[in-house]
């Protein structure tokens, strides 16, 4: 019997569907750990950080990353004509309602979340019960309001490149 | 579902699980999972079976609607 090479990766079906089902779920705590502490590094640094020096010292290298990766991620879904999230990842009319859910939905999570870390980090109680709920509110509405927005237009943008590699897929079918 | 018709036609070859699983490209476990129905191969791997085997795919693996 052959013996495999210890350093080719394994061509076995089965092996990479496994390790790949298991590698989804490392991929998913990491992103939602980075999330959490650029979350968390907003409710800290946010007060003191507003009008300084750009977006970069919130996000920070890992939130970059973080980000490219998903981007990455999607363009590559998109290249092979797929929109990985939904129930139908080819539809060719746009789910907006579904995709309209699903961003309020993010919104919504990271806004609780983040006022969450800020009723820890900074309750700032004196001020009263008045303009706690104006910040918190403001908060809740920026929060939310911003992530549908990206999410919502992201999501968008990617049905669309989806669709258009479908297409292309066809009439190169078609020839 | 237990594949006992591939079972037999690898044993009826000789071939034991790691040998089948060294000439189709896959690991020892995989075998032994289709072979115990815990695992459903691609249709590339059916036809490597079959192609090592010398069987058909209806031969190893067609199953009648129940």
């Amino acid at each position: 019997m052959k013996k495999p090479k210890i350093w080719k990766a394994t061509d076995d079906e089965r092996l990479l569907a496994e390790s790949g089902k298991i590698y989804r779920v490392g991929f998913w705590v990491l992103a939602a750990g980075i999330l959490l502490d650029v979350l968390m590094k907003a409710a800290v640094y946010l007060p003191a950080w507003v009008g300084e020096a750009g977006i970069f010292p919130l996000l920070g290298l890992e939130g970059m990353v973080l980000i490219a990766a998903l981007v990455l991620c999607a363009l590559l879904a998109a290249g092979r004509g797929i929109l990985t999230l939904g129930a139908d990842p080819e539809a060719d009319r746009f789910p907006a309602k579904h995709y309209a859910l699903v961003s309020l939905g993010l919104g919504l999570c990271l806004s609780v979340i983040s006022l969450l870390l800020r009723a820890v980090v900074h309750p700032h109680w004196e001020f009263g019960p008045g303009a706690l709920i104006l910040v918190f509110g403001l908060i809740t509405l920026f929060v939310t309001g911003a992530t549908f927005a990206v999410c919502f237009g992201t999501l968008y943008l990617f049905f669309r490149i989806a669709r258009r590699r479908r297409r292309r897929f066809r009439e190169q079918e078609e020839k | 579902m237990h594949n006992n018709r591939m079972r037999a036609a690898r044993a009826g070859r000789g071939m034991s699980q790691a040998d089948l699983a060294a000439a189709v490209g896959v690991t020892r476990q995989t075998i032994s999972m289709i072979e115990s129905g815990n695992y459903n191969p691609t249709l590339r791997l059916c036809l490597a079976i079959c192609w090592c085997l010398g069987c058909t795919l209806d031969e190893l693996f067609w199953e009648d609607t129940p």
